[in-house]
Formats: structure tokens, C-alpha cells, sequence
């Protein structure tokens, strides 16, 4: 089977006019690499801002252009529910903030051209958290079905309520009143979030450019899977590129330091440098005067590894174990040991209990 | 010997595996289409797993390696590629509006049989086929979003039960896959159209009337009913693939197609009636 | 119920017209009933004349209420 070197695929993403050397049978995989990535309809937005988009084959256009046409209903569709969203809460006085891929639609302070995303993230305030969800409920938001565990695991292990589901248009809202788990002892101290928001001349609220990098980077670096880690470190990158200036980095530094990220925020730095290599990147590297010890390399060369999309056509050795390291990491992350293995043994159980016998029946 | 793409005239599928038996009615279908520079979708159909490969063979497709659908016994394999490929253009092709319905065309004007279960409209796609009309396709009409013309595509016309009989009963060369019994359909199976020679002189041909057919064995004489035209657009709204993708695009050229056309529905027992009906009325 | 302007569209026989909701990416067909010729999709029922009284006899833009799937023209 065909495949293309990862390398060659990075330096794609990097520096997207490079797509001018493909042969046919690579920018067959790219698109095919990119889909599974959820990036088709970025590089569409990247090519068509540097005027190469006319000079492609024609069936790369095409294919492009429905990669767009798709991300664009998409994000009208985003930019719909978050209204309704926005305005069902209000009801209640509270106001949501919305996060990651909805937050980059909906404010014109981030870019989000050709951007994907497959369901709503939104932080309200933890005493809040009750009434959002009652209030969604009464407006056929249904919660996703989850067995009682993982309803437990949820609402006392974690920062987020199982994900509700509108019955009508099958929009997925996760609703969180932090951005990481409280069980984990590192959650960070939310109200400096809450002191970081933005609202959009559509009265919708977001985070604060630094205040997502920050959040985007917990949701990287601390979690158990990246499947789509290209993304976001995509997604990051563009916010820096947007927003490059002394008082942002000073607002990063700020949420970083208060909250003890400094080892993770580090370890952004080198791979988005190791990814992308842009010189905004790279002077807050050397600014940065630190050099990795050996653990930091072991987890540099995970994530550079592990954020690749996950495709048989894309060539990227020991990418298995790389994914397996940051999966091991993430859990740990999330839970105490004791708690974690709690948690894993019963995980195993409802696991092995599904193969043998199929889906318990609901009580 | 594999095939390793599947050139349908609008785009082409890269072809990574597929079952002997499935293989062959792939190549019968489309071995004589050249190959594209650059290919679309990549698919495959291969065995659901290592244990069901000899007990009770299922297989499952697959789309750019994802899974969209729960795998079938493998005597269905070329039926289950076919289906797939429908499933990749629907979900996966935005650049023109997607209708479920036959799309038959004389002189470069296109009649548009929309999908009515019962409707023998299989049956009637593969007799007018075979009786000087362009199979432009069977069951996806192809709509540019611009000027509302609608493209061939290089796809076979899928039979059901006793149409197959049928259709070896008119017509001794005709080109069919080794029939599916046993199928969500009955029994299936596949006829070539066309062969690539006569496709590559399609061009997009403009829509001039959609027709419901219902075939009535005891219909002594045909019975014409006109289909107005808010009828006419719903049926096609509801039978639209990839209308809510594609937003007020789709709403703009549907509109334009629907107020250009005329509609009929038509209660036939003879196919000789249809064509000429189809002829006489809807050709200019 | 909230104001919003939807895309009107003629059809050429005078069965009816449809609309198309640009914001809830919504299509409505409202169909002219032939024989009391009035719309019987949802109240105040009206003509077809009185309809191109109101709206023009040309397609467009049509401000009207949607109280969720409905949608309602109304007169400036």
C-alpha cells in the first residue's frame, strides 16, 4: 500500500504551498489523511489565502471545495445552536462560555476558517451547573444515555455533566464548570478563566485569546487520546499567530504560572516549534532559556508523534507506543492511583462482561 | 486479477480490496473505464474478521478505513460495494445537489424518475436502457448548482427479483452480475448500462420532466395524472441526498428545475406506452 | 417566535411557494389551495391575489415570524 512519509506530510501542514510538488497518487493520500484529521476544509482556507487554489488538479479542487461547502453548514449550524444555547440559559441569568472548536465559529477573535467541530463545549459556573441543566432538559436536551458509573464518574470524578443531546437536531453539548477534573488536583483555579472572557458582538461569550491557548493546551497535553492533536495544536498555533504581542504572552504566563502548567506549557512550546517551526514560536523558546531534561524529550517525541493523524496510509513508526505512553499519561493525570485503579478495574469489568454476555439490559 | 479503481465519469474510487466473486463483478461492470489521475474515496469490502472469514463469512465495507455500516454475509459483497459507494457520494460529495431518482435522457433533454418503492422503476430504467434511452443513472441524479443540468455517471442499474428474469428475457447480451439472493431487497443484482465507449459521449442534458410511475399489471389503459409543482418540489426535497448541506444552494437551483419542468404520474401495465408517452409528451 | 427574513420563490403554476430559512437552514412549502384558493398551511389564511398584494408577484426576500417549524408572513 502507498504511503506517505510523515516528515513530508508536516512540512505540508507547515508551509502548505509545498502541496505544488505532489505527485497525483500523494495528494490522493493527503486529502485521505486530512479527512480522517478533520483538515480537508483547512487546507482548503490555507490555499485559497496564499491564491494557489486555482493551479490544482481539478478533482483536488472539487474535493476541497466539498470539504468546505460541508464546514461551512457546519458552522452555521454551530453559530445557530450557540444562540439558542445562549439565549435558553439567560432564561436562568446564566451565561455560558463557550469553548475550543464552537468558540473559534462564533468570535472574531480567533480564525477559524475551514474549522470542524463535532459538538459544543460550554463552562458555566459550578452552583450553575444544576439549574443549565434542568433548563436544557425542560427544552428537549436529553441527557446521552450512560449507565449509572459512568453518570457518577461524570458528575463526582469529573469537571463536566454526561453530554446532552438535542432530540430534534442531534446537536451534542458537553457543559462543564471547569476545564479539567477536580479529582485529579489539578483543575485549574477557574474564576481566573471566568476574570478572561470576551463577549462577540452577538452577545456571546468566549475566553479570552490567552485564556484558550491555555485551555486548549490542558485539553492537549493532559488528556488520554489526541486524535485530533494536529488540530489543536493548529488551532493554537493560529491563535498565536493572531495575537502574537508582549501583554499576550504576559496573560499566558500569568494563567500559567497561577495555576502550575509550567511543565506542560514548556513541552507546547517545543512541539509546536518541532511541528511548525514559526519564528513567533521559536523566539519564545530561546526566551524561554530551558533547556529539556530527558523526561520532556521522551514526552516531545510522544506527542510529535502521537498528534499525527492516525491513518495506514501515513507513515509514522512507533507511533502505536507513543499513543500508548500518552494514554498511560493522561489517565494518570486525570486520577489518583488509588482512585484510577477504582476506576480501571471496573472500566475492565463493564468491558469484559459487554464481550461475554453483550449490553447489560437497562433497569 | 483485482481492480484496483472504480472510475463512476464524475469522480473515481481507489479500489484497495475486495472479495474474489465481488472482484470479478466489479471488473465486469467497470473494467473497460480508463483510470483518472487522482482518485476521490478509497473503499474496500473485506472479511468482518479473522473467525467470520471461514464460519459464516460476513464482510464489511469500508471507507477511507472507516466502518460506516454493520457488515453483511459475504455472497453479498458486490451488492454491499455498490451500496457503499452510493453512501460515500452521499455523505462525502457536496459539489452538486444529489436527488434519489433515475435519470434517464434522449437528445440531450433528461427525464427524472424519482425513488417510490414498488414504483418498478428499476424495471423501466433498464427497459428504456435498452431501448435507445442514456442511462444517466439509476438511482442518483447528478445536478450541477449552477445551471440545474444534470450529469451522467458511469454506474449500473441495480435489479430486484423478478426484473432480473426480465431483463435476460429482452435481452440475451445483456451484461449482469451473478445474482445476491437473499438481500434487505430480495434477490439483486447488477446490469451494465453502458459500456464506456457510448458513456463518454454523455454531456450534462437539461431536465425537462419528472414522472412517478406505478406500474399496474391491471391497468388496461394508462392513467395520467399531472404532478403540480409544489407537489413536484417536495417529492424532490424529501428524496434530496445532500440538500441540508448544501443550504440555499440547493433551494435556489431546485426552485429554478422545479418551475421549468412538468410533472406526471403514470399508471402503466405496458413499457411500450412509457416511452412513447415519454417521448411525445416531455421531449421537445 | 422571532422576525427573520426568509427567501420567497414563485412557483409558475400557482400551486404555491416555497421559502427557504437562510438562519435555521429551514424550507417551508405553503401551498394555494385550488378550489376556496386560499393558503392552508397556517392562519390568517389569505389568497393567492391578496398575497401578491402584500408580497409582490415577484420572489425575494419576505420578512416573516417563525414560532419553530411555522413560519407566518407578516405586513410591515
Amino acid at each position: 500500500m502507498k504511503q506517505l512519509e510523515q516528515e513530508r506530510f508536516i512540512a505540508i501542514i507547515a508551509d502548505p504551498k509545498q502541496v505544488q510538488q505532489l505527485s497525483a497518487s500523494d495528494w490522493e493520500i493527503l486529502l485521505w489523511v486530512l479527512d480522517t484529521a478533520r483538515l480537508e476544509a483547512w487546507l482548503n482556507a490555507q490555499l485559497a489565502s496564499i491564491g494557489l487554489k486555482d493551479s490544482l488538479p481539478a478533482t483536488v479542487q472539487t474535493r476541497l471545495d466539498s470539504a468546505m461547502i460541508y464546514a461551512e453548514r457546519q458552522q452555521q449550524q454551530v453559530r445557530y445552536e450557540c444562540e439558542v444555547i445562549s439565549s435558553l440559559m439567560s432564561e436562568k441569568c446564566i451565561t455560558p462560555l463557550f469553548l475550543k472548536g464552537a468558540a473559534y465559529v462564533i468570535s472574531a477573535e480567533f480564525n477559524s476558517a475551514g474549522r470542524i467541530c463535532s459538538d459544543i463545549d460550554a463552562l458555566v459556573k459550578r452552583d450553575e451547573l444544576d439549574v443549565a441543566e434542568r433548563q436544557l432538559k425542560m427544552n428537549m436536551w436529553l441527557s446521552q444515555d450512560v449507565d449509572d458509573y459512568d453518570d457518577k464518574y461524570y458528575r463526582e470524578y469529573a469537571h463536566e455533566i454526561p453530554p446532552m443531546m438535542q432530540a430534534e437536531r442531534g446537536t451534542v453539548l458537553d457543559l462543564h464548570h471547569n476545564l479539567f477534573l477536580p479529582v485529579s488536583g489539578r483543575a485549574p483555579k477557574i474564576e481566573q478563566f471566568w476574570a478572561k472572557t470576551t463577549t462577540s458582538d452577538n452577545g456571546l461569550s468566549t475566553l479570552k485569546p490567552a485564556a484558550a491557548l491555555v485551555h486548549s493546551m490542558i485539553h492537549l497535553l493532559m488528556n488520554e487520546e489526541v486524535t485530533y492533536g494536529l488540530r489543536d495544536c493548529l488551532d493554537i498555533q493560529s491563535i498565536i499567530d493572531l495575537h502574537n504581542s508582549e501583554a499576550f504572552w504576559q496573560d499566558v504566563n500569568t494563567l500559567v504560572e497561577g495555576n502550575g502548567f509550567t511543565q506542560e506549557y514548556q513541552l507546547l512550546l517545543l512541539l509546536l516549534d518541532a511541528l511548525f517551526g514559526q519564528q513567533c514560536v521559536r523566539e519564545r523558546v530561546k526566551d524561554m532559556q530551558y533547556t529539556p531534561n530527558v523526561k520532556t524529550r521522551f514526552w516531545l517525541w510522544c506527542y510529535r508523534k502521537a498528534v499525527m493523524p492516525d491513518h495506514p496510509q501515513l507513515r509514522n513508526p512507533y507511533a502505536g507506543i507513543a499513543r500508548a505512553a500518552v494514554y498511560c499519561r493522561g489517565h494518570s493525570q486525570k486520577m489518583p492511583l488509588a482512585t484510577l485503579l477504582k476506576h480501571s478495574s471496573v472500566k475492565i469489568y463493564k468491558a469484559v462482561r459487554k464481550a461475554l454476555v453483550g449490553e447489560a439490559d437497562k433497569e | 486479477m483485482s481492480i484496483n479503481y472504480l472510475n463512476l465519469g464524475l469522480l473515481q474510487s481507489d479500489c484497495l480490496t475486495l472479495p474474489k466473486a465481488a472482484a470479478q463483478s466489479a471488473r465486469l461492470i467497470y473494467g473497460d473505464a480508463p483510470r483518472q489521475d487522482i482518485s476521490s474515496f478509497c473503499v474496500a469490502v473485506k472479511p468482518a474478521s479473522l473467525l467470520r472469514r471461514f464460519i459464516k463469512p460476513i464482510v464489511e465495507f469500508e471507507s477511507n478505513f472507516r466502518i460506516p455500516f454493520k457488515p453483511l454475509p459475504a455472497s453479498q459483497s458486490y451488492a454491499l460495494l455498490e451500496w457503499g459507494l452510493n453512501w460515500c457520494l452521499a455523505t462525502g460529495h457536496f459539489n452538486h445537489l444529489l436527488l434519489h431518482a433515475a435519470v434517464l435522457v434522449k437528445d440531450g433533454q433528461a427525464v427524472l424518475f424519482p425513488a417510490m418503492p414498488g414504483s418498478g422503476k428499476s424495471t423501466l430504467t433498464a427497459w428504456l436502457g435498452l431501448n435507445g434511452w442514456s442511462v444517466y443513472s439509476d438511482e442518483m441524479a447528478v445536478i450541477d448548482l449552477h445551471t440545474g443540468t444534470v450529469q451522467p455517471m458511469y454506474r449500473p442499474i441495480c435489479l430486484k427479483n423478478q426484473s432480473i428474469d426480465l431483463v435476460q428475457k429482452w435481452s440475451t447480451d445483456a451484461v449482469l452480475t451473478p445474482v445476491c439472493h437473499d438481500t434487505a431487497k430480495g434477490s439483486v443484482a447488477h446490469l451494465k448500462a453502458h459500456n464506456w465507449q457510448e458513456f463518454s459521449t454523455f454531456s450534462p442534458a437539461r431536465i425537462v420532466g419528472v414522472v412517478f410511475p406505478k406500474y399496474d399489471a391491471s391497468a388496461t389503459e394508462p392513467q395520467l395524472y399531472a404532478v403540480d409543482k409544489l407537489q413536484t418540489f417536495e417529492s424532490f426535497y424529501t428524496n434530496a441526498f445532500n440538500y441540508h448541506v448544501l443550504g440555499q444552494a440547493s433551494f435556489d437551483i431546485l426552485t429554478k428545475v422545479v418551475n421549468q419542468i412538468q410533472g406526471f404520474e403514470v399508471h402503466y401495465a405496458s413499457l411500450d406506452f412509457m416511452s412513447d408517452f415519454l417521448t411525445d409528451e416531455l421531449l421537445s | 417566535m422571532f422576525a427573520a427574513s426568509v427567501e420567497m420563490r414563485l412557483l409558475t403554476d400557482n400551486s404555491g411557494i416555497v421559502l427557504f430559512d437562510p438562519f435555521l437552514n429551514q424550507t417551508h412549502l405553503l401551498r394555494f389551495t385550488s378550489d376556496a384558493n386560499h393558503a392552508s398551511r397556517f392562519p390568517p389564511p389569505f389568497t393567492s391575489d391578496e398575497f401578491s398584494v402584500f408580497f409582490g408577484a415577484e420572489s425575494g426576500t419576505l420578512d416573516v415570524l417563525v414560532s419553530k417549524k411555522l413560519v407566518i408572513p407578516f405586513e410591515h
